[in-house]
């Protein structure tokens, strides 16, 4: 019986651990996918703009 | 000089808001202890709060933005609008994924229709109608007055969403920490508060990004509009001379 227990806990414990990282691990990819996009498309547009009208740089 | 949206300040941005998510990532997943009642699953706290509590600031900046533009009528208050309103909805999205991730070891199922949720899907869906509304092919100053007029309606839903759990009986849990009374301690309430400034920093280095793509595709829109009158003149001179040098004949 206490080994059941025991493994139940595990078990359990297991599974938190797997949400946490899921959660951690989505909201990580999808802000890099945005920095990504983002630098991509921040430089395409640069490219077709002359400097004068970058006020940032 | 390479061309980008980058300048020295958001470099430093940049790399203070990569450092602080190291360092976040390292007191969330190993240094913070678990909690005694939600034992490991208080560690998605440390995003989820940090996450929505940035995306209410970014739609409320978004509000003040469309006042902003209704009042003077620049480019800058409909831009800064815009940039804020596709960071929050970025955010938005974090949290809900985190949520129900929450939600599923909490309450054992990933969504129920509880008031919190609910309002946070409708201005969910909300933000993703004013950011359809900024894409319409209409004239630029009729499409950022509509934007801005819809970007009003953030304001009630983003309130209604954040006081959800006072206001009406949710599943969802009351508000952990408060102004006066933090109900945590120590390293817990130390991570709670790095998380919130390190989303602050990712939010304001990926705003002020996000604004300066929006305020390009302005002038890649002008500079078009530039190419396209010429080019129509061109074609008008091109047809006109033959016809006057028949009429000279």
């Amino acid at each position: 019986m206490l080994l059941a227990s025991v493994s139940n806990a595990t078990e359990e414990h297991r599974f938190q651990w797997t949400l946490v990282l899921l959660c951690w691990s989505t909201v990580l990819v999808a802000l890099g996918a945005l920095v990504v996009r983002t630098v991509q498309r921040g430089r395409k547009l640069a490219r077709q703009v002359p400097e004068e009208q970058r006020r940032w740089m | 000089m390479s061309a980008s949206t980058s300048s020295p300040a958001t470099r430093i941005l940049g790399l203070a808001s990569a450092a602080g998510m190291a360092l976040l990532l390292l007191f969330a997943l190993v240094l913070s202890p678990a909690d005694v009642v939600q034992e490991e699953t208080v560690r998605m706290f440390y995003v989820h709060i940090p996450t929505a509590l940035m995306a209410f600031t970014a739609f409320f900046v978004t509000v003040g933005a469309s006042i902003g533009y209704l009042v003077k009528r620049t480019e800058w208050w409909d831009v800064t609008a815009g940039a804020s309103a596709e960071m929050g909805a970025v955010l938005l999205a974090a949290t809900l994924i985190s949520g129900a991730l929450w939600g599923r070891v909490t309450w054992g199922v990933y969504w129920t229709w509880d008031a919190r949720l609910t309002l946070t899907a409708l201005l969910f869906v909300l933000v993703l109608g004013y950011l359809a509304v900024r894409r319409l092919p209409v004239d630029r100053d009729q499409r950022a007055r509509l934007a801005a007029v819809v970007g009003l309606l953030l304001a009630p839903t983003t309130i209604a969403c954040h006081y959800a759990t006072t206001w009406w009986r949710t599943l969802h849990q009351q508000q952990t920490v408060t102004t006066t009374d933090a109900q945590m301690d120590g390293l817990m309430l130390f991570t709670f508060a790095l998380g919130m400034v390190v989303f602050a920093l990712i939010y304001a280095w990926l705003t002020i990004h996000r604004f300066r793509i929006l305020w390009l595709e302005h002038r890649v829109e002008d500079l078009g509009l530039d190419v396209a009158i010429a080019e129509r003149r061109r074609e008008a001179e091109a047809t006109e001379a033959p016809a006057v040098a028949g009429g000279l004949r």
